[in-house]
């Protein structure tokens, strides 16, 4: 109950469900005594628990719980189209956590996933392996956080420490870490590497507060990028998703402005920039999902099973921060989403376990 | 809407008095009680009449986005001296051939919590009552509603778990879950689902162009809190003088998606 006497929530992570074979796993062991207070419910299999039909994803974001799963099958997927491989030609990502801590209107997640709960697999350690082989093969570039946010769940899961220092033992490997977080504390007390690639995604502030709720605001995400850039982590900034607002063009200056007020130009490796686009299976369920977002609601144009403001539009929104970027930023350092990459993201899942 | 299903008729007579429920006509085969906010079904303790009653209520009485099932009855517990003899939320289930279904807690609740199996699958110690029931109803009622939209509460000692206080409790903390879980109806309302078929046929539109009307309307709704807010100059032209073919309709269109996006 709350203060006023009406009820509330459960809290976040009041639930923790464990696979039985993950229970003797010492991640498994360690998250959970993050959480003495759950309540523990033994599963088979997480699809029993994440798979249901008819799941409210905006409800459950109310009270997420925690299903701790041991991931099987293929781990490590060749990189989607509709993401960007910044030129890498080994370009591979991985899933060690579905789902993420925060809530932003116009993430896919909420389109992908059927749950809102977050699942976190424990055998990392298999992960690794999997890498390595590729490894053997040739270089690889690896999104490791890509349906999360590894860094704002680095207190519950250490995965974040595990990787940087995996990826400094493996010359081979180059790893994109995406995140909204803020914890300076957290950057300071990982193991630096070049080949750990801290890609903040940044918004103006008035982008942040209506649509990417319970995330840091835009001043702390940028003192946490210079402190990854100051530890010695190699620095990539994502202006991605472009949301169209009635005020974008005014804010944009002033945004970028602000962003490089903050981090030296020369700290950067380099820059994404990608106007929102989406595949139109994940939007129908983003819609139903959340019905009453302007984001989910907007008449994009259907592109070939991709949804975008439109061909011009959405040029013309990435040229202007290609041009405000530019004054900061070579040419080789900023990367566009193309927009002839049209395949949905569906793909990357194939043959999932 | 809150639906109550039991096979009991002790629980069934005390939800009856406690919120005032009269016989409900209806073709359900089974006893189904009404009020102003709940159904109750008496659907009798045989596993296949508790699927079929609960089928037969809820075809009858669609719930939507708004309803709560809640299934009441006594739990016989596995392990009697382990089974906590108060109200227990049944957090997981286990039917007869092993697969396992969880419902959604996302209430802050005041019971203690287990599972309910068909028969014992482990000794985990989580599987509390043996209770092929609970199955019956979640099998059944998964097909229907979302997995946060089903509730089953058993208790060990049916005596105990009617007294006045601890029924009270209980139903008060059902409708205050309703009240918490209630999702304002969203998309377009009845008056702006005619708005936009009217639209639709005075624009001369395509089923095509029709749907992305209502695409239109809808994001109207969501940046505006009204379908036709801005609109009415536009509406008034053309409840005046419909469009006479396609060509005009389109050309209208396009009026309408630069009002709405600028």
């Amino acid at each position: 109950m709350n203060s006023s006497g009406s009820l509330s929530y459960l809290k976040t992570f009041s639930h923790i469900y464990i696979e039985e074979q993950a229970a003797a796993y010492s991640a498994a062991v360690r998250i959970q005594n993050r959480y003495p207070d759950a309540v523990r419910v033994p599963i088979r299999h997480y699809k029993d628990m994440f798979n249901r039909p008819h799941q409210d994803y905006s409800l459950q974001k109310q009270s997420p719980k925690l299903i701790l799963a041991v991931k099987k099958g293929r781990l490590v997927y060749p990189g989607a189209p509709v993401c960007q491989d910044f030129g890498s030609r080994h370009f591979y990502y991985t899933s060690s956590i579905m789902n993420c801590l925060y809530d932003c209107e116009y993430c896919y997640l909420q389109g992908m996933y059927p749950s809102a709960n977050l699942v976190i697999f424990v055998n990392l350690d298999d992960i690794f392996r999997e890498v390595e082989q590729l490894l053997e093969q040739h270089p690889v570039y690896l999104s490791v956080s890509y349906d999360t946010d590894l860094l704002a769940l680095e207190q519950l899961t250490g995965y974040l420490d595990q990787w940087c220092r995996f990826t400094a033992a493996h010359p081979g490997l180059t790893i994109e870490v995406r995140t909204k977080a803020a914890n300076v504390r957290t950057i300071r007390q990982l193991s630096p590497c070049e080949r750990v690639i801290f890609a903040w995604t940044l918004s103006p502030e008035t982008i942040i507060r209506r649509f990417e709720h319970h995330t840091p605001s835009l001043s702390a995400r940028l003192k946490a990028a210079r402190t990854a850039g100051e530890a010695g982590f190699s620095l990539r900034l994502c202006f991605d998703p472009l949301i169209r607002t009635e005020d974008f063009s005014r804010t944009a200056e002033p945004f970028v402005r602000q962003v490089f007020g903050e981090i030296p130009p020369d700290m950067v490796r380099d820059a994404s920039i990608g106007v929102f686009r989406v595949s139109d299976s994940y939007l129908k369920a983003m819609r139903r999902n959340r019905p009453d977002s302007v984001i989910t609601q907007y008449p994009y144009e259907n592109d070939g099973g991709v949804c975008h403001y439109g061909r011009d539009r959405s040029a013309g929104m990435a040229e202007l921060y290609r041009r405000l970027l530019s004054q900061y930023l070579t040419e080789n350092q900023i990367f566009l989403w193309e927009e002839n990459q049209t395949e949905s993201g569906e793909a990357r899942h194939e043959g999932n376990e | 809407m809150l639906y109550f299903v039991t096979a009991g008729r002790e629980i069934a007579g005390v939800l009856k008095k406690e919120l005032d429920m009269k016989p409900a006509a209806s073709a359900v085969p089974y006893p189904v009680y009404q009020s102003n906010e709940a159904l109750l079904c008496l659907s009798g303790p045989d596993v296949l009449d508790i699927a079929s009653a609960l089928s037969c209520l809820l075809t009858a009485w669609p719930c939507g986005s708004n309803g709560l099932l809640i299934s009441l009855d006594q739990g016989v517990p596995f392990q009697p001296e382990c089974c906590p003899g108060e109200w227990t939320l049944c957090t997981g289930f286990c039917g007869p051939d092993g697969r396992r279904w969880y419902p959604d807690l996302l209430a802050a609740h005041p019971f203690q919590e287990g599972g309910a199996a068909w028969e014992l699958p482990d000794d985990s110690g989580y599987w509390l009552f043996q209770d092929p029931g609970a199955w019956a109803v979640i099998h059944t009622g998964s097909r229907f509603l979302s997995p946060h939209q089903l509730l089953c509460l058993r208790h060990p000692d049916l005596a105990a778990g009617l007294s006045e206080e601890s029924f009270s409790a209980l139903v008060s903390w059902v409708f205050q879950t309703a009240s918490l879980l209630c999702r304002r109806e969203s998309g377009l309302n009845a008056e702006e689902q005619v708005l936009a078929r009217r639209l639709a046929e005075q624009m001369c539109l395509s089923h095509a162009m029709a749907l992305r009307l209502r695409q239109l309307l809808l994001y109207q709704k969501a940046a505006r809190g009204c379908a036709a807010e801005g609109l009415e100059e536009l509406i008034g032209q053309l409840n005046t003088r419909p469009c006479q073919n396609k060509r005009e309709g389109k050309i209208m269109f396009e009026q309408l998606r630069q009002l709405i996006i600028p």
